[in-house]
């Protein structure tokens, strides 16, 4: 893909697409997204133009910005990092983690929540209620 | 879990919305009775997975010292006292405080921060911080704040908690929508559950609301973009009393250029200190709010100018002002940023290191105020109750406890004593009261104006209107305001409820965690907020804390030292002042400047 020494204006971003109530298969799709002349263009602000300007059914899990909470952890050219922390190069993968559960694209079940449904079923016998 | 009118359908005593630091709390302590079934859920994934909690990053809690020594043992300064803590709580507060809060607060942080111990939570014993407004070093740090974030381990720390509990259960991934009512009394809540996008039924004793402040009315915060007001919107159209929502604090650090750092909090140490602020017109602005301080005033008056410059139209290229270190030698840069101990090099995962050479070269960055904490909220008795029989609020989205001002380290405290009581009080009464009948009526009503956006094939962009909110509010009613501002306010909030929101609508239309639709129910609940806060603001004339309005300038201990209690009554917001609840300090009288 090289242009010589042009700069490229905008970034190729391949994202995993999976909805489980509609695709048989997970399928790629290929975005166009403007690229940064100045700044720090993390994975999550590059979902976010897609979500907010190309196609809103995307699903990602981004919140806390900061490498805090953790949720938005992706495979990024094959290797697992956190959407909001790793700076997008020209052309990127994106993938939903690896050995998680994918509820919609790259909207997974969080990696110990397996676990807690496991203890919700196993205790919901002893509920009152439920 | 049962099914009813097609309706996913919980039944439990105490359903708890929003489960980071306050709802947590409140979850653990209503479940310590083996009795009572408590649900807690939160729109993350997960506890500590979204809320503000998790971004309480190197936050500390305000404990008394003679708690934290004769409960903690920890070698605190020991001059200081619970009537310290009050004290600097409502002078800080500017007088509005609720002092009945206020005394609960610092009777109650100790013991709670006790049992946070008990539970494993590991608090560092070896020193202890005073911000500006504490007279002691009371502000105290879990061990391991700086590499893991406060917030975070306090969340890991509960999780495991309620985890261990066989009566109560987590549920992430549900956006509470509504609450039920029947008879005047709480029946329940409507939730989505947004992976499958359905609408869940909570049939519940009592509902506790610790779904924290309203950042997202405005476009930058320090916390997630999912702080929404959720729980506010839910509660106002139940017809719960809030308090004070004109008080919000604002803090100028959000960068807005170069793009991509709009990570909130910039660390306000080293060489931010260094940093010159130049407006638009590339004036050194701050030596017109204070000639000799300039740029080391305290962040209300800070806010209140950088606002100011911007509202009068002398803001940089980006909407913000210019920061610069162009005054000074890049080797004086490189050695301050060394030598201070949280320089400005480096912060937490980032790496400020462009940046600073981008200004060493001589240029400026860019930074706007983003929205850091509501003192306002949902007006709440000393036991976490509201006006509305079985609903209870606690934490950053009750309203009363820090007046018109909050000082730091008391957010975090303030969530584990008032969600601790709300927990407390919501498993008594769920114990004693009848469960009331959910209205269906009221459910169907809620799915009505839920599912629109999805129903409908034309309209607005739940993410442009959300913009056009969000920067509206900012400009009418971010840290300065004026009649003028405040009565465009509520008329906007009016259209945008008749006109804008009736017509919002998502492309994607699959229910099943569609992100498009979340927008446009959040877009919902922070009109609702702007509401709320337009109404509060507009007859509070004068400036006090975090509320200024450029055309009463004054704070005014005479005629304002009350609170503004707002309601929706007919579809309307109803505004009405109460005395401020007073235990032990008498406010001062007089008019002084502001900040008073």
């Amino acid at each position: 893909m090289s242009e010589g020494e042009e700069e490229r204006d905008v970034i190729i971003a391949k994202v995993l697409r999976f909805d489980p109530t509609i695709d048989e298969e997970p399928h790629f799709e290929t975005y166009e997204v403007p690229k940064y002349k100045v700044g720090r263009q993390t994975l999550a602000k590059v979902l976010e133009y897609i979500f907010e300007s190309i196609d809103p059914s995307l699903a990602y899990y981004v919140t806390c910005n900061r490498a805090l909470c953790n949720g938005c952890v992706a495979m990024i050219n094959g290797k697992a990092g956190l959407l909001c922390m790793t700076e997008t190069t020209d052309e990127v993968t994106i993938e939903p983690a690896a050995n998680h559960r994918v509820i919609k694209d790259l909207m997974v079940v969080p990696e110990e929540e397996d676990r807690v449904q496991q203890q919700v079923l196993k205790r919901s016998g002893k509920s009152k209620y439920l | 879990m049962s099914n009813k009118g097609g309706y996913r359908v919980y039944t439990t005593d105490v359903l708890v919305i929003g489960v980071e630091a306050a709802g947590g709390f409140a979850a653990i302590k209503a479940s310590e009775d083996e009795e009572v079934d408590v649900i807690a859920i939160t729109k993350g994934s997960d506890i500590g997975r979204a809320g503000a909690t998790v971004t309480a990053q190197s936050s500390s809690f305000a404990i008394e010292c003679q708690g934290l020594h004769d409960l903690l043992g920890a070698p605190a300064d020991t001059r200081d006292s619970p009537e310290v803590f009050f004290e600097d709580v409502v002078r800080e507060g500017k007088n509005v405080n609720d002092q009945t809060l206020v005394e609960s607060l610092v009777r109650e942080c100790a013991p709670r921060a006790k049992e946070m111990e008990d539970w494993g939570f590991e608090w560092d014993k070896t020193w202890f911080y005073a911000s500006p407004g504490h007279t002691y070093q009371r502000e105290i740090y879990p061990v391991r704040a700086k590499d893991v974030g406060t917030g975070v381990l306090m969340c890991r720390v509960m999780k495991r908690v309620l985890e261990s509990r066989p009566n109560s259960q987590i549920l992430g991934s549900m956006l509470a929508l509504d609450l039920l009512t029947t008879g005047g009394e709480i029946a329940g809540a409507v939730a989505l559950d947004l992976v499958t996008g359905e609408l869940v039924v909570f049939h519940a004793q009592c509902v506790v609301i610790a779904t924290g402040g309203a950042q997202c009315l405005y476009p930058y915060v320090s916390t997630g973009k999912e702080m929404t007001g959720d729980g506010h919107a839910m509660a106002y159209r139940a017809g719960a009393e809030f308090q004070d929502m004109e008080y919000i604090q604002f803090i100028p650090g959000q960068m807005i250029w170069p793009p991509g750092w709009h990570v909130g909090v910039m660390p306000w140490v080293g060489l931010m200190h260094c940093t010159w602020w130049y407006n638009g017109l590339g004036d050194r602005f701050m030596r017109r709010w204070d000639p000799v301080l300039i740029e080391d005033v305290t962040r209300d008056m800070w806010s209140v100018a950088v606002a100011t410059e911007v509202l009068e139209g002398r803001a940089s290229e980006h909407g913000g002002m210019y920061i610069s270190l162009a005054h000074l030698p890049g080797d004086v840069v490189d050695y301050v940023g060394k030598s201070s101990p949280v320089g400005w090099l480096n912060y937490s995962d980032f790496d400020y290191k462009p940046l600073i050479e981008m200004m060493k070269e001589g240029l400026a960055l860019e930074m706007a105020n983003y929205c850091h904490f509501w003192m306002g909220g949902i007006k709440i008795n000393v036991d976490g109750e509201t006006n509305i029989p079985g609903l209870y609020a606690g934490g950053e989205c009750a309203g009363g406890l820090n007046g018109a001002n909050r000082i730091s380290g008391v957010a975090l405290t303030q969530c584990i004593v008032q969600g601790a009581r709300a927990g407390i009080s919501a498993a008594a009464r769920a114990k004693k009261s009848p469960r009331r009948e959910v209205d269906w009526g009221q459910v169907e009503a809620c799915r009505a104006w839920v599912y629109r956006p999805l129903e409908r094939e034309e309209g607005t962009n739940p993410m442009e209107l959300r913009d056009q909110v969000t920067e509206f509010a900012m400009a009418k009613t971010g840290p300065v305001r004026d009649q003028v501002m405040l009565e465009e306010a509520i008329a906007e909030a009016e259209r945008l409820k008749k006109v804008e929101l009736p017509h919002l609508y998502c492309k994607a239309k699959n229910p099943a965690y569609n992100l498009e639709w979340v927008q446009a129910i959040q877009t919902m609940n922070i009109v609702q907020v702007l509401e709320l806060v337009a109404n509060s603001a507009l007859p509070v004339e004068n400036s006090r804390g975090a509320h200024y309005r450029r055309d009463y300038p004054d704070t005014d201990n005479d005629n304002f030292i009350k609170n503004v209690v707002a309601k929706q009554v007919d579809g309307r917001c109803e505004v009405r002042f109460e005395p401020v609840k007073i235990t032990s300090i008498t406010p001062p009288n007089g008019i002084r400047p502001y900040p008073g």
